[in-house]
Parts: structure tokens; C-alpha cells; sequence
């Protein structure tokens, strides 16, 4: 009877379901419907294309007027009007200077005032003008002497005295420098068009002994105990002239690890006066988020779903970004109803998730009476945040509640690297699964959870599995029927329709947080790749260790039965590169994964003055692998040969830290280019093929005043790869999620 | 029969108690190791050299007694009689006499010391990151000084320099940015957390047994002994019987770059969450008093006169009042020790009434052991040091970038 049932269900059900629709639509294509065969979840398919798609190539999101209608310059302006040479101001950094140094000055500070070219106040510099020499620089990462992610030189666009004047020897984790940096003084020039006098904030972040700057002749002190500090000031119509001097003791200074690092420097970025507004081009709408994530959004039907804040699902109409649903998940939701009517959870625990659901209300109605195509000017943001924000603790408080009841069963899910929320949630089309919760350096609780497009929840797990040193970022995984989900050493599969356990492995390898486990067949049988191992899926045995020595983040691509990984450690003295490997030849105990090229040369591995380390996972496309790491270096290897195609930085936003991770999202295709999306928005469209060739930049700014995040950065950090389907792009950001397709401007 | 057997170990415990108060304290100038008081990583583990009378102030120029070229690591310097020894990177044993500094032997610790050719290949294929090959501070029982690298070798060398034994330890590394854990000798047993927990004969090098679901950060195990059990703790807060490695209790605190420390009947972790813990009959536990840190921390703690000291990475002092019971909040708001620009790997060590840290950056400040913790001295050698000093009587020995020195009047 069970199986006449089947029958008929896949007769008249499946077969039914599918009738009229396109059979083969490829990820992308507005046809294209997920299925329990053909899930989507992390990168759409895991591999990061969306052959169907037909994206826009151009948009933007910029401030209304002030900032936006700078110009800036580095060559002396040769009539009233911005020339040819000059750049708009993007992301509010000035990138392009004439530098003039190094000066002998004997004491920094004492000595400071002496004027090495002749006027300072009323100097225009020009390369080939008298008096001083002046050279041309330009503050992107190529021009930074070091790269280091933990406190390296890039945490600005920096110019950086220490490369324009030294000499960096070779490259690589610790590249020799070359050069006199004591007692030195340099200057730097830029030229800023204005088109009205306009008041705007000045921040001049520097390193050295002093520093000061002249605009339009007036000198202001740089503040050596507030590096960070906001001038306000005000640019004349017309050109205007900006000099910045710095003294250092010693340009030389060292990184924690004892290697150098560059103590000369400075950067500048000129920001607006709130309250600000915006314009945009092309963004369909923008649909505030209820917190920092990593979770990229996945297409079921007319729903899209993902992750933000602590625990939030959230699913959105894919229409107008309104949001449908909105479920915040605690180990409440976990308990069987036995427990929930015990009296510490009725008398601790219960009033505060209904605040916390109360709140959830209230905040799902403003965020929807605030979704627009330009979204929220920064004052009418900041009350928006408050609520989220108010929301955010509520949630925190639920989790510390059960800490409190029992802390090895509860650590709370809030102590996530980035947040809690960023694994990206997966479908079969029927139901979406999510995994949200993590921890720190050791503790971390997870709720595994499933629920139906409308949002009812089917079911919750709570498992305590630990977590990494930096937290948990792996994304569930469909396969086989299975739903797979892996932290620290664990990886375990529960079916999808109960939640029931199938199997774990609690000796999965461990040391790779983000790097998600992903699908591949051998034989026709399913297996899951993870950082460590290559795991049968139908009982959760290791068959071999997969050989990928990952270094970072990345997930590796499976294309056939070769894994791709475009980090590879090699050593803590030696830069990254690329393997590959390819998985046995049966899911038997004793497979053995055999290595398809592991070259050595430092042209498969992204250019770096300093030790790399990678986010973004490796980008697979028409025999070319591609790689992108946190310093916004690219790499394009053909995989036939293996033979490297090229290897150079892209010219980005180029700040990174512990908030800004420089490039963070993926490499992603959709349709015929290539999407690289730093950590700012910014955008670089890559021609697919050999030679590099970047057709599109597109910038999204976001200002931010107030926030649901401790971003010091102020503008918004994107670290998350987009979906696409059809003519449009999906893009996360910290704040928002914004759709992205052909359409009139909009005005903020 | 049992009875008898109970009072037998009393006395037993007594006698060896009796032996204890005739030994030198630690920091003592005739402190040696022994097996029962051993000498490895922040010297007993608790970071704590009360005998010693060590000079606050010295300079490159001032106070050096001797220093020697000695490379780098994080390894701290231990003292196995009359020598001072060392580990540095990637595999160089060093003696040196405390007297003078005079080189007393070097070896080098390599894969072809190992007579498994498939441990060598393994070992062969081991890839340092961050914390290098040598992180491990050697421990000795005054005879025998204990290595462990972190490609897996363990490796036993006499006070003459002569490898009595070696083994190795064939387990995938658990920890992204390398190993660091530093082996213990306790209860007649080499304890050595490398991914999983080990337990080595010190005299053959034998391995008496392996728990594999202690799993490992870059702290150090806590050895202790508690109701005539010896008991390891380890950073993840799992704690296990040393006898015969079977787990006792697991998550009673957690931390990943600290170690736990075992002090005064109390268990303390001290990174994240910090909390004091009590365990009870059959090894339940129990919170004490528990606090909160923010931002990353690298040292591990120390305990003195009701007060719990330890500093972040950034170099900020954090002081807990240990005597209290639940919240136990921070006795001031986070204090830069360094100024902004500071950075510490290392962990205080106590000398006397003193407490001495070492920065990234080369400065060495010394604070009273107070609740006030005023600093009262800031030495400046060149380099700085992730390792951490230690003591004997008015000598105080310290790696600073490639340099071991040895300061005192």
C-alpha cells in the first residue's frame, strides 16, 4: 500500500508539479525552481553561477548632492573645471596624491614646523613644476607596503610614505623594505573640485609623530592622540587645494608577529553633513535588515530567505521586499512541550520571549513602511535602528536567561564572529532549512530548523557542538535526501522532513569555521567534501581525508569528481596558492584522494606584501579557476595545465579590518560577467576568460550614523555574494537587502 | 582492609607533605626540579615564583647579568639545575649555565629521530603556522627535560644534552593558527595535550594511554589533585583522571588561548567568561564567582592574595576580586599597561610581591601584586617576547626576540 502511494504520488504529484515548467532551467533563470534533486542554499548551487541570469551591469547608490559632486585630482588643475584627470569622490576617499620626500627633520615633533618646500601654505604642486619634487600616488592596495589582515597597513587607503619612498623587495608573507625612515618628514597634495562652497567632514587617520594639514593655505593640527578625529570644514566653489605633512621618528614600525609595518602614513576621506539622503540608479528596493550577517539570500518561488541579526529568518517578497515572515529562533523553540511548561521556563523564559515576539511585530511594521528604492535618509535611520536594536537585546536577554538555567546546554547563540545568523539557509522547494547560532573560542549551541514557505515551523533541533576560535559559519547542506549541517568537529544529518537524526560524526577534522561541507558524487553516490574530509553521505563515514589544506575561509568548488581550493597553506613564511584533488573512485573506507596539481610558484596564489588570508571561495567557469583573497588580489589559473592566466590586485575600496575584511563575498557568475564585491559594495564586473578585462564598477554607498552593528567604518560592509535570478541581482548588505535591475533613477 | 590501605596513603601523603615543607619554594636560588615539584611552563603552571627577589629595574645597559643569542619562540626558559634551557624555533634545544650564560649544549630535535619511517613522513609534512614548531615550553623533573614540538615529537634529554627517548604523536591539528600547548608532568606521568589528551611514561616514553575527546586549544593543562585523585584540567574545561584518562566532568569553563590554573582548591578560567569553580564529590562543578572580559586575550591568569590578575591582547590590566562569590565584576575599568600601541602573548608571572609582563613590543612592566596594582618599574629590552620569565632568587631569565637574557644585580 506504502508503495502504490509512492507511486502514485510521483506519478500524479511530482510529475504533475512539474508539467509545463521547464525541466532544465539552469540557477538563474527566472524558470529555475529548486527541488529536493536540485536544492538551492549557499552560492545558489554551491558553485557560485547563475548561468540563466541577466543582471544589470551598471547601478548605484549615492549621496544626494555634497560628497557626490566632488572631484578630486592629483595633477594642478589647468582650468576652473574639473579635467579629464580627475576621479569622483567614491566611498568619500581621496585615493590619487603627489607626494613630495622624504625630508631630514632632526627632532619630529619639535622640528615639525620647518618647511621643507617653500611655502606651504600656498603651495600647488605639479610633477613637473619647480621648487619641490612632487610624485604621482595612488592610495589603492597595490601602493600599500603591507597587507597583514591583523593589523596590517590597509586598514585605510592609505598614502603610505614608507612605499613611496622605500623599496619593498620581493613579495610574499614578510617582503624586505628598503630604505631611510628616521627622522623623516614627507607631504602629500591632492587637488578637490567643488561645485558650490560646501560644508563636509574631514577625517585625516595617520600614523607618525605629527602631522598637519593646510586646506586652501589654513593649517589645522592633526591630533596624535585622536587619530581618527572628524574636522569640520568647508570646501570653496571651485578648486580647492589640500596639503597634509607627516613626521615620524621612525616610518618603520613593527607588527605584533615582529615583522615591519608602515608607522608613516596617513589617508583622508571627506564625508557629508547629515542628515543625508540618497540617489539611486537601478535598485528596484531596499529592504532594511534586522542585523549584521554573512547569510547570503537564496529564490524559493516568489519568497526570498535569509539570515540576519542573532537568529532572524527573515523571507521577503522578491516583488516589492516587503517582509512576509520573520522567525527568531531560541532554544525555546526547541523544547518539547513537556519542558516549556516546566516552571523555570514559564516563570524565566516565557515573558521574555514575548517581548521578544512583541517586539519582532513591531519591528517587521517599520521596517516594511520603510522599504523603498533609495532607502532610509540617516535621521530617519537612526529611529529604525533604536527599534532594532531594542530588539536585538531582547533577543539577548532570552539567550542569557537559558544560559543562566543551564550554561554548558545553553551558551548562547549571540557570541558568533560577524553574528549568529550566517549561514546562508537552504531549500528543497517544498521547506526552508536554516542553521543559526555558534559561539566563541570553544562553547556554541545551534538551532537546526526547518519551516514551510509560510513560515510555520516544522521543526527545531538544539545541539551543542562547540564552536571554532572565531566562531561558525558553515551553511547547511542538502544531499541525498539528508540535511547535513557541520560545526568544529561534528558533522551530522538529520532528515529534512523531521528533524530526525540519521548520523554523526563528532571526528570530523577541525580549524575551518567558514569553510561550509559541500555535495559531490562518486558512482552516483552522495558524498560531502568538508574542509577535512570527503564523508559518505548515506552513513556519515570518512572515506579519505580530502587534502584541501584550506587556509582561511573558503569552501571548495567540486566541478565533476576534482575539488578546487584556491588557498592552500603552504607554510606560515610562504604565501597561498591553488590545489586540486580528485576524489576516489568509490565510497569505500579506504578511498584514496589523489592530488591533481599542487604547484608551488607564487603565480597561482593572489599577489600580497604581507600574510594573506581568504574569505571568498574559488569561482569555477569554462576551465579557468578563479580566486579572490582579502586584499582584493585576483588570481585566474587555467586548470588544464595548470597554467596561471594572471595574478593582480583589483582597484576597490582597499580598507580592511576586523569589520571591513577588505573582499569577504565570493566570486560569482552571473550570466556573462564576473561579480567581485568588496567589502564596501564596491563592485567590479570581471570579463570571464585568459586576460583580465573589468567591464563595470558600481558603487553603493551607505553612510551610516547609527547602526544595529559596531562597524567603525560608518559605511556599510557587504560580505555576502548576491543571487541572482533573471534580470536581477540580490544584494546583502549589513543593512540592507537591495534588489538591482534595469529601472528609472531614484531620488532620496 | 580498605581502611588500612586509606590510612596507609595518609600516611603516605603525610610523609611526603613533610618532605614538601623542607623543599624550596619556587623562586627560591636553590629551588630544582624534581618530579614531584617539576619545572616547565610558567614554572609550576601557576605562573607564581613567591621565594624569589628578583631586581624591578634594569635596561639593556643595566642589570644584565648575561645574555646569549638563543633564536626565537615562544617557548618561555625553564630551569633544570644548573642550567637554564631553552626551545627555539624550529627545533633548537639550548643549555646555558645560570651562572654565567656559558653555552652548556645545543641539539637539534629532527624528524630522523624518530625510528618510524611513517611518523617521520608525517612529522616531515608538518606545516608551522603561527606559533612556529616551538610554543611548548619543555618541562623537566630536575634529570629530564621534556620537549614537544608542534610536529608531533615528544623527545626525552638528560641534563647532559642526550635524548634518552623519543616518541610522536600522529593526530591532525585541531587549531588554525598552530600548536602551543605545553606538556606537564604530574603524578609520575607526561601529560601532553595535542588534539587529544596523552599520557607518556616519562622514563620510556611509552604511551600509557590517549583520550581522544579531550580536544585541545593553545593553553596548557592544569594538573592538580583533588580527594587522592590526580586530575588534569584542560582549556576547554574538560577534566580527567591522570591515572588512567578517563573523563570526570566536562565544559566547566572554556577558554582557547589561555590555560586554566589550578590554584588554592579552585579551578579558574580567564578569558572570555571568567569563573572560579569548585568541584564537588564526584567531580561536579560547582561556580564560585564568575565575570566577563572583553576583547581578545592571549595570557593566562594569576592568583594572589584574593586577586585574580590577567591582561588582554591589547595590553590591559584586569583585576578580579577572587574572594567574592556570583558576579564578580572587574575591580576598575580595563588599564592600558603599554599605552595604545601595545600587544601581549605573554602572562604575568608573580616574584615575590611583584608581578612582571612582558609585551610584544619588548617592555617589561612591574606592578605590585596589589589591589591598587601600581606599576613600579618599566624596563625596555629590544625586541619583546611572547614567553614569559621566570625566576631564581635574585636572577630573573626572559627571551626577547632572539636573546635570553638573564637580569639581576
Amino acid at each position: 500500500m506504502k508503495a502504490f502511494t509512492r507511486v502514485l504520488f510521483l506519478m500524479l504529484g511530482a510529475a504533475g508539479l512539474q508539467a509545463g515548467e521547464p525541466a532544465n532551467a539552469v540557477l538563474g533563470s527566472p524558470d529555475f525552481k529548486p527541488s529536493a534533486d536540485r536544492p538551492t542554499g549557499w552560492r545558489g548551487d554551491w558553485t557560485g553561477r547563475y548561468p540563466g541570469a541577466t543582471p544589470p551591469t551598471t547601478w548605484s547608490r549615492r549621496v544626494h548632492g555634497a560628497t557626490t559632486a566632488l572631484r578630486y585630482q592629483a595633477s594642478k588643475p589647468t582650468g576652473e573645471a574639473p579635467s579629464r584627470d580627475s576621479r569622483p569622490l567614491e566611498y568619500f576617499s581621496i585615493k590619487d596624491w603627489l607626494v613630495s620626500g622624504p625630508y631630514n627633520v632632526p627632532d619630529p615633533v619639535k622640528d615639525f614646523d620647518q618647511d621643507f618646500i617653500g611655502g606651504e601654505p600656498a603651495v600647488q604642486p605639479s610633477e613637473t613644476g619647480k621648487g619641490a619634487t612632487w610624485k604621482f600616488l595612488r592610495a589603492d592596495v597595490d601602493t600599500q607596503s603591507r597587507h597583514d589582515h591583523n593589523e596590517g597597513t590597509c586598514g585605510q587607503s592609505n598614502v603610505d610614505f614608507v612605499f613611496a619612498f622605500g623599496k619593498v623587495v620581493g613579495e610574499g608573507s614578510n617582503p624586505k623594505i628598503e630604505g631611510d625612515f628616521a627622522n623623516k618628514a614627507a607631504y602629500a597634495h591632492t587637488y578637490i573640485h567643488s561645485p558650490a562652497d560646501l560644508k563636509v567632514q574631514l577625517q585625516m587617520p595617520f600614523d607618525g609623530a605629527a602631522g598637519k594639514f593646510w586646506l586652501n593655505g589654513k593649517p589645522t593640527a592633526l591630533d596624535p592622540k585622536n587619530r581618527g578625529k572628524v574636522y569640520d570644514i568647508t570646501l570653496s566653489a571651485g578648486w580647492n587645494r589640500l596639503l597634509v605633512k607627516i613626521a615620524v621618528a621612525n616610518g618603520l614600525g613593527k607588527h605584533y608577529s615582529g615583522r615591519w609595518l608602515s608607522a608613516w602614513m596617513v589617508a583622508a576621506y571627506l564625508t557629508p553633513v547629515g542628515p543625508v539622503s540618497y540617489d539611486t540608479k537601478n535598485v528596484t528596493w531596499m529592504t532594511k535588515l534586522t542585523g549584521r550577517s554573512m547569510s547570503q539570500p537564496i529564490g524559493v518561488g516568489d519568497r526570498l530567505f535569509l539570515g540576519a541579526n542573532i537568529s532572524d529568518l527573515m523571507c521577503l517578497s522578491k516583488a516589492d521586499g516587503r517582509i512576509l515572515w520573520l522567525r527568531t529562533t531560541t532554544p525555546y523553540d526547541a523544547l518539547p512541550a513537556a519542558e516549556k511548561n516546566s516552571p523555570a521556563i514559564k516563570e524565566k523564559i516565557e515573558p521574555l520571549v514575548a517581548q521578544l515576539l512583541k517586539l519582532n511585530d513591531e519591528a517587521v511594521a517599520a521596517i516594511n513602511a520603510a522599504v523603498s528604492p533609495t532607502g532610509l535618509p540617516s535621521d530617519q535611520a537612526a529611529a529604525l535602528d533604536k527599534k532594532l536594536k531594542e530588539k536585538s537585546e531582547a533577543e539577548r536577554k532570552v539567550h542569557k536567561a537559558f544560559s543562566d538555567l543551564d550554561r554548558k546546554k545553553y551558551p548562547a547563540y549571540f557570541e558568533n564572529e560577524v553574528s549568529s545568523s550566517n549561514g546562508t539557509p537552504c531549500s528543497d522547494g517544498a521547506r526552508v532549512y536554516w542553521v543559526c547560532g555558534g559561539g566563541m573560542k570553544g562553547p556554541g549551541a545551534y538551532a537546526i530548523q526547518c519551516f514551510d514557505l509560510d513560515g510555520k515551523r516544522l521543526w527545531t533541533l538544539h545541539e551543542v557542538l562547540g564552536s571554532e576560535e572565531h566562531g561558525n559559519h558553515q551553511s547547511p547542506l542538502l544531499v541525498d535526501g539528508k540535511l547535513v549541517f557541520g560545526a568544529l568537529s561534528t558533522l551530522m544529518a538529520v532528515d529534512p522532513k523531521t528533524g530526525t537524526l540519521i548520523w554523526k560524526n563528532v571526528k570530523i577534522g577541525t580549524g575551518a569555521s567558514g569553510t561550509s561541507p559541500v555535495a559531490a558524487r562518486i558512482g552516483g553516490a552522495g558524498v560531502i567534501v568538508t574542509a577535512k574530509n570527503v564523508i559518505r553521505a548515506s552513513d556519515g563515514v570518512e572515506i579519505c581525508q580530502s587534502n584541501l589544506n584550506i587556509w582561511g575561509e573558503p569552501t571548495p568548488v567540486v566541478e565533476g569528481d576534482v575539488v578546487y581550493n584556491t588557498s592552500r597553506f603552504r607554510g606560515w613564511e610562504d604565501p597561498t596558492s591553488m590545489c586540486a584533488v580528485k576524489l576516489p573512485s568509490s565510497t569505500n573506507e579506504r578511498g584514496q584522494i589523489k592530488t591533481v596539481w599542487d604547484p608551488t610558484a607564487k603565480d597561482f596564489a593572489a599577489p600580497t606584501r604581507g600574510l594573506n588570508y581568504t574569505i571568498a571561495s574559488p569561482l569555477f567557469h569554462e576551465g579557468i579557476l578563479y580566486g579572490v583573497d582579502m586584499t582584493g588580489g585576483i588570481v585566474a589559473v587555467d586548470v588544464s595545465v595548470p597554467k596561471p592566466l594572471y595574478r593582480r590586485f583589483l582597484d576597490g575600496y582597499n580598507r580592511y579590518n576586523r569589520f571591513l575584511y577588505g573582499v569577504a563575498a565570493s566570486p560569482t557568475l552571473a550570466g556573462k560577467h564576473i561579480f567581485v564585491i568588496d567589502d564596501a559594495g564596491y563592485t567590479h564586473l570581471i570579463q570571464p576568460g585568459a586576460m583580465f578585462k573589468e567591464v563595470g564598477r558600481n558603487v553603493i554607498e551607505n553612510i551610516f550614523f547609527s547602526s544595529n552593528s559596531n562597524n567603525p567604518c560608518r559605511q556599510e560592509a557587504f560580505y555576502t555574494a548576491p543571487y541572482f535570478e533573471g534580470k536581477a541581482m540580490f544584494l546583502r548588505g549589513e543593512e540592507y537587502l537591495y534588489r538591482i535591475e534595469e529601472r528609472t533613477a531614484s531620488k532620496g | 582492609m580498605r581502611t588500612l590501605a586509606q590510612v596507609l596513603a595518609l600516611l603516605a601523603a603525610a610523609t611526603l607533605q613533610a618532605k614538601d615543607t623542607k623543599a624550596p619554594a619556587m623562586g627560591a636560588a636553590d629551588f630544582r626540579a624534581t618530579p614531584d615539584h617539576p619545572f616547565g611552563w610558567r614554572g609550576d603552571g601557576s605562573g607564581r615564583f613567591p621565594a624569589a627577589t628578583p631586581v624591578l629595574e634594569w635596561s639593556l645597559t643595566k642589570n644584565v647579568r648575561w645574555s646569549v643569542e638563543a633564536g626565537k619562540g615562544y617557548a618561555s626558559p625553564v630551569l633544570a639545575g644548573d642550567l637554564v634551557v631553552i626551545l627555539s624555533e624550529p627545533n633548537l634545544l639550548q643549555a646555558f649555565q645560570r651562572a654565567d650564560g656559558k653555552p652548556a649544549w645545543k641539539k637539534t630535535i629532527t624528524t630522523a629521530d624518530l625510528a618510524d619511517p611513517a611518523a617521520r613522513a608525517i612529522a616531515d609534512d608538518y606545516k608551522a603556522k603561527d606559533t612556529g614548531f616551538a610554543a611548548a615550553t619543555p618541562v623537566t623533573d630536575g634529570s629530564t627535560i621534556y620537549v614537544l614540538l608542534a610536529n608531533g615529537i615528544v623527545q626525552a634529554v638528560d641534563l647532559a644534552g642526550k635524548t634518552t627517548w623519543t616518541s610522536f604523536i600522529d593526530a591532525r591539528q585541531n587549531t588554525a593558527y598552530g600548536r602551543s600547548a605545553s606538556p606537564v608532568l604530574t603524578a609520575g606521568k607526561l601529560i601532553v595535550h595535542m588534539t587529544n589528551l596523552y599520557a607518556f611514561d616519562p622514563a620510556s616514553g611509552k604511551q600509557l594511554w590517549v583520550n581522544t575527546e579531550a580536544r585541545c586549544q593553545y593553553g596548557t593543562p592544569a594538573a592538580f589533585r583533588q580527594a587522592s585523585t590526580n586530575l588534569v584540567v584542560t582549556p576547554a574545561g574538560d577534566v580527567f583522571n591522570v591515572d588512567d584518562g578517563k573523563s570526570l566532568n566536562s565544559q566547566i569553563g572554556a577558554t582557547a588561548n589561555s590555560s586554566p590554573l589550578a590554584q588554592d582548591g579552585l579551578v579558574y578560567f580567564a578569558e572570555k567568561d571568567v569563573r572560579a569553580i569548585r568541584l564537588g564529590v564526584d567531580f561536579k562543578d560547582e561556580s564560585v564567582w564568575n565575570g566577563e572580559i572583553g576583547g581578545d586575550l592571549f595570557a593566562s591568569p594569576i592568583l594572589h592574595d584574593g586577586l585574580l590578575f590577567t591582561v588582554t591582547g591589547k595590553g590591559e590590566l584586569l583585576v578580579f576580586d577572587a574572594t567574592k562569590k556570583g558576579e564578580s565584576p572587574l575591580l576598575f575599568d580595563p588599564r592600558p599597561l603599554f599605552g595604545d600601541e601595545g600587544h601581549v602573548y605573554s602572562s604575568f608571572a608573580l616574584a615575590g610581591r611583584h608581578l612582571f609582563l612582558h609585551s610584544l613590543e619588548g617592555e617589561i612592566v612591574v606592578l605590585e601584586a596589589t589591589r591598587e596594582a601600581k606599576v613600579v618599574a618599566r624596563n625596555k629590552l629590544k625586541d619583546g617576547s611572547g614567553s614569559a620569565p621566570v625566576f631564581a632568587g635574585r636572577h630573573l631569565f626572559l627571551r626577547d626576540g632572539d636573546r635570553l637574557y638573564c637580569i639581576g644585580e
